[in-house]
């Protein structure tokens, strides 16, 4: 199942990337990505994610079965993320254990299956999620912008103010991959008619 | 084996199954979006309770208030404070003061409780309790100023009625939740904004009327 080693200072940073997920159950870690909303979504999520996306890249085969174009593993990662981002589900993991564990493997999952998935994402499908991703990002980012009031229990409205401007522009980075892959895919369609 | 795109559609409706099974049960229906939220259905539904909790007042004496014992009040509002709180703890202590006023007016100090309780088991001693409800004019009786004997028991009182204090970066602090009305018997039955007292004061009258 597993590739075999090569160079020992990448496998040592692999290991500790893949041991992000249990280093978050216990204080340390937790608590500086999690003190702020805007590491626990900026920082933390990415890092779950990149921790199985590592993970999952040495899987030889992975749920590759019934993963067919990559579908299920881009399904699982926007459901995983737009769940993360409700208001009350970074309250409820912070506030009670069996929530942070179902975070943390939610996302480690979500990223073991699209490290498969990616590459055999058609360009279509790729810009559809993308698109989608991009908007919803974008939606909440306005929405954690326009109330004044506090929307977790466990951070304070500066640091919200200062996610919502990071979610945003998170939307309009991965609305401009969506782009830059769908101009992608047309010149491929060009090059292809064409030669 | 070849991907089935049988299995990977079926694979994908339960993925997001899963998402809507989850999300309904977060947000209690689609309801209730945040943290207080949902706090505010879990109040409409009786389902905050305190459980009864000793209490050091500023007088040094011991509470133990909604221990359901005859004689004590039948309804309390109650709020949380820290003594070397600048801001709205300040406002909010005027809004005890005329809280007090009002009940001591009506003849009903001996139904309803007000009780300020600090959650600031490091610094708000006797002394400093003391000082606050000097400068706030907290008669000790209608209005208790008081602190948990232990973070124990303090956090099991937060935890009881979902309140979850935060350092604000400056030194303070930071909570949900204004002014909680609670039954004779530690049952949370309103939650009322700081300019809301007015409101809080008479559901707490009625509640104690109801009691009687």
């Amino acid at each position: 199942m597993i590739a075999p080693r090569r160079h020992t200072a990448a496998t040592a940073a692999r290991w500790v990337l893949e041991a992000v997920p249990i280093l978050l159950l216990f204080d340390p870690l937790r608590h500086v990505l999690e003190s702020r909303m805007l590491f626990h979504m900026m920082v933390e999520f990415p890092l779950l994610l990149a921790a199985g996306w590592s993970f999952g890249k040495r899987l030889r085969r992975g749920a590759d079965a019934i993963d067919a174009h990559g579908l299920l593993g881009i399904t699982l990662a926007s459901a995983v993320a737009a769940f993360w981002m409700i208001p009350a589900a970074l309250d409820a993991s912070l506030l009670w254990m069996p929530v942070q564990v179902a975070k943390l493997a939610t996302w480690w999952l979500a990223g073991s299956l699209l490290a498969r998935s990616w590459p055999r994402l058609s360009v279509e499908t790729m810009v559809f999620f993308l698109g989608n991703l991009a908007w919803m990002v974008a939606t909440v980012g306005f929405l954690y912008e326009s109330t004044g009031s506090r929307l977790c229990v466990n951070y304070l409205v500066d640091d919200q103010q200062l996610t919502s401007y990071a979610l945003v522009a998170l939307g309009v980075l991965l609305g401009s991959l969506a782009v830059f892959y769908a101009l992608q895919g047309a010149q491929a369609v060009d090059l292809g008619s064409s030669g | 084996m070849p991907a089935s795109l049988g299995a990977t559609l079926a694979a994908c409706l339960l993925a997001l199954a899963a998402l809507v099974v989850a999300t309904h049960a977060l947000t209690l229906g689609f309801e209730a979006w945040t943290y207080e939220e949902r706090r505010a259905v879990d109040l409409q539904q009786g389902r905050i309770a305190a459980l009864p909790l000793p209490l050091q007042s500023s007088r040094g004496e011991s509470l133990e208030p909604w221990a359901g014992a005859p004689g004590l009040p039948r309804a309390y509002l109650l709020d949380f404070i820290y003594t070397s709180c600048p801001g709205v703890c300040q406002a909010l202590g005027s809004e005890f003061a005329r809280m007090q006023a009002s009940l001591q007016e009506a003849g009903l100090t001996s139904s309803v409780r007000l009780l300020s309780v600090s959650f600031d088991l490091e610094r708000d001693h006797q002394a400093a309790l003391a000082a606050y409800a000097r400068q706030h004019h907290a008669d000790g009786q209608t209005w208790a100023v008081a602190v948990p004997r232990s973070q124990r028991e303090l956090d099991r009182l937060l935890g009881d009625l979902q309140v979850v204090v935060v350092p604000d970066g400056a030194g303070g602090f930071v909570h949900n939740g204004a002014i909680h009305l609670l039954d004779a018997r530690g049952t949370l039955r309103g939650l009322f904004a700081y300019d809301e007292w007015e409101r809080a004061l008479a559901a707490a009258r009625t509640l104690a009327q109801a009691a009687r």
